[in-house]
Formats: C-alpha cells, structure tokens, sequence
C-alpha cells in the first residue's frame, strides 16, 4: 500500500500528453523564432521601435512654426500650464531656475533656436537630469511647451545665474 | 474526550516509530505558523492603513521580511520537518537518532527567533529571500545539515531495499534548500549586523530570482508532494495511482525548475536569451506540476465516497486543484505580454499566495490531521470543527487570490495607460489609490484564513490534551539494516546508465544550441527534438520488462539517486547563470561608478529598512515605463551594488533615475512625512532617522570590503572615508539649512539617504 503500483499502470490522460506537446512546441517554437533565427525583434529593439514612432513629429517641426505658436495665446497658455505642472520642480515657479536653469535669461544650455529648445523638451538632455517629456506629455504638449518657453527669453526673472551660451537670432531672420 | 487508538496500524514489521521529534516539530509549525500569518495579515494591514507602521521597527520595509522569512524557514521548515521525521522513518523502516533531531529541533528554532527579531531591528542584508544576516544565514545552514544528515542515516539504515518515492522528494528538498539558502547567503562580512553579497548587479539579481524561488518551491513545493505522497494513499487506502506519473513529475520538474529563475526577470536588463530559456521553461513546467496533480486526484477518486467525510482527503484534494491552478499562472506568466502587465504588480503576489494558501497551507492542514492523532495515539477531537477549518480557509485563500488577480491587473494597465496624444493618464499614486478596495479584501480573505488556521490549532491543541501526553510512543524498532551490497550493479552503471547519457545529450544539444549560430541553433534544437523523442519511443518499444528498470534499480542506491537528484536541480541553474556570472556586464565610465563614502551609508539604510519591499530600482524598455520614470536600465548601472536592488514590486514609484529630480528639500519633508509632499501615499514615515546618527569611522571598513568584491575603490579614497562622507553630510545639511531652515546634523541617517537618492542613475 505505501509504494506505488508496478503491474497494470495506467495511461498517462491523454489531453495532458497532447498539451505538454504543444506547450513544449510552442515554447521550443518561440525559442528558435527569437533566438535561433532571431526573426522576432528584442524587447529593446521593440521599445526603440515604439519609442520612434511616439517622438514622431510627422513633418519636420521648424523655428518659423514655433516662433508662430508663441504668438498663437491659446497655445501659449497651454504651455504655461504645462508648464506649472510639469517643469516648476526644476525650473522654478516663475522659470527662475532652481536644479534645472533659468529660462527667463538668453543663455541656453542645449542651444537657443526655437528647434533646440523643441527638441530639449522632446528628448531631454542625457546625463543633464532633462527627461524626455515627448514620452510623458506627447508631441503635441511638447511644441506648446516651448512655444511657452519661447515667450519667456529674456524677460530676465532673478534667479539663478546664467548658464550656457547666449543665444541671439541669426540676421537672416 | 479521550479517543480510542488510533485506527491505523503502522507498517507492518516497523514497530512504533519513535516521533518525539516529530511532535515537537509539528507543535512549532502550530505556532511559528501562527505568527507568520498575523506578520502577514499586520503587513497587509500597513499597506491600507499607514498609520499600522506605528513605530520604526514595525514598518512595512522591515515586516514584509518577518512575514515572508518567517513563513518559508520558521513554519514551512518547521513543518517539514514534521513530516519527514514522520513519513521517513516510516517508508525507510529506519531509526531516527533522537541526538541529531534535539540538536536538529532547537538549533532551527533559535535561527528562526533570531530571523524574526533581527530583521525589525533593521540588520538586513538587502537580497530577495536573502534578508538575513550571515550569522544566522549559518545557523540555518548548519541547522539543515544536521537534518540533512539525519535523512543520510535513515537511508543509510534503512529496512526497506526500494527508496520510496516520498523519499525521493524529501532528498530533493534536503540538497534544493541547502544549495539555494547557501549561494543566495554567499557574502562577506563586515560587522556581525552587515555583509555584502559577494555577487553584484545583474549576477546577484539571478542569483536573488533563482535561490529565491528555489527556496520557496523546496520548502513549501516538493516536500508536501512528497507528504501528499505518502499519506494521500493511506488516507485514501488506495496505492497511488501511477507510478509513471510521479516519475514525469518529480524528474520533470527538477529539471526544468531550475531555468525559471530567469523568468522573473523578464524584460530587465538580463541578457535576452537568459530570459528567453526562463520563459520557456517556465512555460513547460505546467506539465510536470499536473503530472502530480493527476497523480494526487486520481488516487483520491478511488476513494470518492470518503473524500466529502475525511478531513484529510478533503485538505489533499482542495490543495492539488490549488497548485494545478498556481501551475496554470506560472505558465500564463511565462508569456511576454503577461509578464509585462503583471510584474511589479499584486499579481505576483496572488501566484505566490496562490501556492503558499492554497496549496503548503491546505496540504500541512491534511497532513497534519492525519499525523497528529497518530503521532499521540488519539483521534482528533472534533472533525466538525476541520470542516469549519476547510471551508474558511478555502474561501479565505479564494478571497485572497481574488483580490491579487483583480488588484495586478488594475495597478498594471494603470500604470501603462497612455492617452492618445501621447502621455500618461494616472500618477503613480493614482494608481496605488485604485487597490485600496481590493488590497481591503485580501486582507478579509487574509484574516478568514488565518481564522482558520487557529482552528486547527485549537483543535490540534485539544487532540493532543485529550491524549493525555503518554501517546504510543515506543522505541525506534533499530533492525538489523538490510544493505543491498548483494545488488551487483556498481554506481558507475546507474550513474552512466542510458537514461543519464540520454539526458546528459540532450541538454548538451540545448546549450550548443543556446551557443551556436542561428542556422546551426535550429538545426540543433531539431536534432535534439528527435533524439528526445526516438529515446522515448525506444525505451517504450525496447524496455525489457522482465528484468528490474534501470530506474528500479536506481531506487535501491541512495547515493545514485542523491547525486542524480542535485544533478537534474542544478542543470539548469549552472547552465543559465555560470555564463552570465562568468562574464557580466563591462563596466560602462559614467554609469558604473563606486558610491561615494556617504552615499554607501546611505544605502545600507536603503538595505536595513527593507526600502526594495515597495520601490523597484529597474527601469524596463517600455514607453510608459520610461516616461514616468525615465530611460531604460542598463545592467551596467548597478554593477556595484552588492546586493542588487531591483525590486519584484512596485508599491512605491521606481527609484532606478530618482536622484536629481528633486531638491534635497523634497526628499527631506517627503521622509518626514510622506503625505505633506504626496497625497494619498501609504509609504511609512521615516522621522526616525533624522534623530539617528551614521558610525563614519565603520565606513572605510565596509569599503575595504567592496573593494574585495571588486568594487574599485582607490586607497586614497578608503582612507579620506570619514572625511569625505562627512564633508558630504555638511554640504546636504547646509542646503536644507537654507533652503528649508531644517537642522539636521551633518551625520544623521536621513542625511545619508538622501546622499544616496540623489545619486541614484546619476553619474557620482
């Protein structure tokens, strides 16, 4: 009674055998799908992937159509809540600077064309503590951003001292 | 109410084992259970109500540890032991040496009380199932090679030719707990209260996956099977039902569960194929867990009209339908799109409870009730009151469950939830907010349980009393042992029999595979296919029935079966961790670089107060991960923390890109008072370490020690240690002087935390 039985044993369930069958094809399957034949993309190829397509501006964004949002109130207002949500942390209430530079001066760490500030918000800064806000605010809120912050250049707030370069508009503007 | 004796006979030609030892072990599951499962309903408590983290040494950080260490080693250990020395003296017809199981007995239960008290006073070692110190690390060890010597001379003086299959379990589970409990403690000494793993990063999160879930599998897995394996044919009265069942179970199962480790881990910064092997072993592993599940309920159904009456039965039967459903989860989170959805969220912690409720706790209430009036000689004093038991721990474990499978999806699809535009909708706190309802049910479903439990308790309690403690014990019958010396195959032959080779063959197919080029990999895997499966085929068409199996003939060597056993368990761990042990992440300058002074203080307060029970430090490759906490991880990164911090659960934000983001200011009045900066968050106050001082004379000490492990500290920067760990404190102590009028001195415990925050994915 205490040990298992030798003589008549029993068939093994058959729908257990068919489906550790298939399991086992399924998991050998994707085995040499992915890593045999490498048909399927990584996980970080796929992030890449979805990541390009999420910062995907469509056409190309140009200094004249963000000069032209910081002109447009709706937008610019809309920036500035943004603004108030987003970037007070770092930059302060009144864009003053606190971790992250002032904005309200003309000195620009990642460069001071309307273009270079776009894509600062967009991608952020690596290794400068700026996030990719295009992830978390998408492509449409980053362009108001900076039309927003475009309205604040030199208007020159007290707080933190300069830092970067000082940026002034090429005269073919 | 004095009972008549107790129905069963034992064996026949065994005598009255002697089970002193194991009534004392049963007693301490009874009450080791009872505190693991009030750590258990107490910390699901905290997570709804905060202000439960009523004092430093109570909170979250520091209880989830004595829940989880008190559940696996203080009652899963506890238990099985009470087991084993009932079932293995039984089945083997051996003696126990009643000196090793004193020795045994309380050696465990001083580790047990030492884990329980260590860990709220904050000495922590920081890993996953690896909380404890090393001193008590070796005690346990110590402590289960006493055990493991104890089940080496049962088999060794056995009466009985044949090792029974229960054995084979119990053997699996005496080299599974002491090779996971040893590689997951490996670490170097600094203090008695502090050590460092000696593996880092990446290595030391595999090791933390794999020894973790061994341990949880070979504490509260395959030593029940092997319970319900002896006990469920007695009670039933029925023989087990296929033999050939329990062989796919128990050599299926030890070899593929040695691969999963990897599978929680997926999606991190673990190389690619690692994960991949983990997810398709994890995938499979269903197989042998129903194996086992078949084989239980198949040998309850001969015994159907029994099953509704006895308790026993009743426990056994509702305990395999749990595991086979737990068997299923695993499965489904072996898929990428589950694992990415449920990682980090409540739903693990429902496959965990699924397996530790539903199966270990209605598989030791069945054992129990069987061995108990047995091992006093009695019967149990009240049935009604096991059914009572049954029902509310059946529904408690299914409230439970319910509740996590609700709340992992809920927190998950929250979390990723992103608007059309672009961007995310819920806060992370918003998301934690959304579990209050269900995380309020699981502790219902928690408290039913463990009503339950106390139940069974007093109902034990009452059996035993009733007994009057005389009990039928009689010495261990120490028959002459009937050695097989006549046997005439050597070890050689069983260890290089054909099923060895053949096994041995294919997975050195699967590991070329792993190692060759795509085209040669696909042709491997193939090759190794139809090799596994003509092997098969052949030895079911060429088996030579009249002539003891090779298998049959391996039962009758303990040591052949021991080593085949650590074998087939160790397979699959050496093979996918070696490699990546061997050759880990290349330092990358910028992202892997030794912590400062202060911040290495203030990460061994990271460590003590348990601060990875809530916060991930694991940033994975998905959009809504990256824009709510920022760029991916890289295994570069944590290189050197030793141990890892990368977290299985999210209660808190990830913290992998934290440093920076706010002013010092910020974490300060957030430690303080967590709620003032963040509405509706849970995570307990840490006051407390404003008063706390940090030792900085120990500090190049414990540098000296990481530099051991290969963390490149320069000598010049051992010696400045105080030094510059205290220039760092002024400096922090100083901005929250005139950012925040705060006075906090320079080298308190929450200056150094916050040393360590702000480095945190920032370059020194």
């Amino acid at each position: 009674m205490t040990g298992p039985r030798r003589t008549g044993e029993p068939a093994l369930p058959g729908w257990w055998l068919w489906a550790t069958a298939l399991t086992v094809a399924i998991a050998a399957g994707s085995w040499l799908w992915n890593q045999g034949l490498h048909i399927g993309p990584t996980p970080l190829q796929r992030y890449l992937a979805d990541r390009a397509a999420a910062l995907d501006t469509g056409e190309p964004v140009t200094d004249q159509e963000l000069v032209g949002l910081a002109r447009d109130k709706l937008a610019v207002q809309a920036g500035a809540d943004l603004f108030s949500r987003n970037c007070t942390k770092c930059h302060g209430a009144r864009a003053e600077g606190n971790i992250g530079p002032n904005l309200t001066d003309g000195f620009w760490i990642g460069g001071g064309a309307p273009v270079d500030i776009h894509q600062t918000i967009l991608l952020g800064r690596d290794g400068k503590g700026m996030p990719a806000w295009g992830l978390q605010l998408g492509t449409g809120a980053v362009k108001q951003l900076a039309a927003y912050v475009l309205t604040l250049r030199d208007t020159n707030v007290a707080g933190k001292a300069p830092q970067g370069t000082r940026w002034t508009a090429s005269p073919a503007r | 109410m004095a009972g008549p004796p107790a129905p069963t006979a034992p064996p026949a030609g065994a005598g009255v084992p002697d089970d002193r030892a194991a009534r004392r072990f049963a007693l301490a599951a009874l009450a080791w259970g009872a505190l693991a499962m009030a750590a258990g309903v107490f910390v699901g408590l905290e997570l709804m109500v905060w202000q439960a983290n009523a004092a430093p040494q109570l909170g979250f950080g520091r209880m989830r540890p004595v829940h989880t260490a008190s559940v696996l080693f203080a009652f899963g250990g506890n238990l099985v032991f009470a087991g084993i020395y009932y079932s293995a003296p039984r089945l083997l017809r051996a003696p126990i040496s009643r000196r090793l199981a004193a020795i045994h007995f309380w050696t465990w239960q001083l580790a047990a009380v030492a884990a329980v008290v260590s860990l709220p006073l904050g000495i922590n070692q920081g890993g996953e199932l690896a909380e404890l110190e090393w001193p008590i690390d070796l005690a346990l060890l110590g402590s289960w090679l006493v055990f493991a010597a104890q089940l080496v001379s049962m088999v060794r003086r056995r009466g009985e030719r044949r090792i029974h299959p229960s054995i084979w379990f119990y053997a699996a589970t005496v080299i599974g707990v002491a090779v996971f409990h040893l590689v997951a403690s490996l670490a170097l000494p600094v203090s008695l209260t502090r050590s460092y793993s000696l593996f880092g990063g990446m290595g030391d999160a595999l090791i933390q996956a794999w020894a973790g879930q061994g341990l949880f599998t070979f504490l509260l897995v395959v030593p029940l099977f092997g319970l319900l394996y002896d006990l469920l044919p007695r009670a039933a009265g029925q023989p087990l039902h296929s033999r050939n069942l329990v062989l796919i179970h128990f050599w299926g199962f030890l070899f593929a569960i040695g691969w999963t480790g990897s599978l929680r881990l997926l999606d991190t910064a673990v190389p690619d194929w690692a994960q991949a092997a983990g997810a398709a072993f994890g995938l499979v592993l269903w197989a042998p867990g129903w194996a086992g599940v078949l084989n239980g309920l198949m040998t309850a159904r001969a015994a159907a009209s029994s099953v509704r009456g006895d308790p026993v039965l009743k426990f056994f039967v509702a305990a395999l339908l749990f595991y086979g459903a737990a068997a299923i989860d695993g499965s489904i989170l072996a898929s990428r799109d589950a694992a990415s959805l449920a990682h980090y969220t409540d739903w693990h912690i429902g496959q965990v409870h699924l397996v530790a409720l539903g199966w270990a706790g209605l598989a030791a209430a069945g054992a129990l009730y069987w061995m108990v009036p047995r091992m006093w000689g009695t019967r149990l004093h009240s049935p009604r009151a096991a059914s009572v038991h049954f029902y509310l721990a059946v529904v408690g474990a299914l409230f439970y469950v319910a509740a996590m499978a609700i709340a992992g999806p809920t927190q998950g699809l929250m979390l990723r939830a992103e608007r059309p535009e672009g961007g995310l909708v819920y806060s992370f706190v918003e998301s934690l907010r959304a579990l209050h309802v269900t995380h309020g049910a699981r502790l219902i479903g928690g408290v039913v349980y463990f009503a339950g439990f106390l139940v069974m308790g007093w109902n034990l309690i009452r059996t035993i009393r009733a007994a009057g403690g005389a009990g039928a014990v009689a010495d261990s019958a120490d028959r002459s042992p009937d050695h097989s010396t006549d046997d005439p195959t050597r070890l050689r032959d069983l260890l290089l029999g054909q099923p060895v080779l053949f096994a041995a063959g294919v997975l050195g197919l699967l590991v070329a595979a792993a190692l060759a080029a795509p085209l040669a990999s696909f042709g491997l895997v193939f090759f190794a296919a139809v090799v596994a499966l003509g092997g098969l085929a052949a030895s079911a068409a060429l088996g030579d029935r009249s002539r003891p199996s090779w298998h049959e003939r391996l039962e009758t060597r303990g040591l052949a079966l021991a080593i085949l056993i650590a074998a087939a368990l160790l397979s699959g761990g050496v093979a996918e961790l070696a490699p990546l042990l061997a050759r880990g992440p290349s330092p990358v300058p910028g992202e892997s670089e030794p912590y400062s002074p202060l911040q290495l203080e203030g990460r061994d307060i990271y460590l003590a107060e348990g601060c990875r029970a809530c916060h991930s430090q694991m940033i994975r490759p998905f959009l809504w991960e990256v824009a709510r906490y920022g760029e991916v991880s890289s295994a570069s990164e944590s290189l050197y923390d030793h141990p890892a911090q990368w977290g299985s659960r999210r209660i808190g934000p990830d913290l992998a890109r934290i440093g920076g983001r706010y002013p010092n200011l910020w974490h300060h009045d957030h430690l303080i008072d967590p709620r003032a900066v963040t509405l509706g968050s849970t995570m307990p106050s840490y006051r407390h370490l404003a008063g706390e001082r940090v030792d900085l004379t120990a500090t190049a000490g414990k540098m000296r020690a990481l530099r051991a492990l290969g963390v490149p500290y320069t000598d010049a920067q051992i010696d400045r240690a105080a030094d510059a760990a205290a220039a760092e404190g002024r400096a922090i102590a100083l901005d929250l002087r005139q950012t925040g009028k705060i006075e906090v001195a320079s080298d308190s415990a929450i200056v150094a935390l916050i040393a360590y925050l702000q480095r945190m994915g920032q370059p020194p």
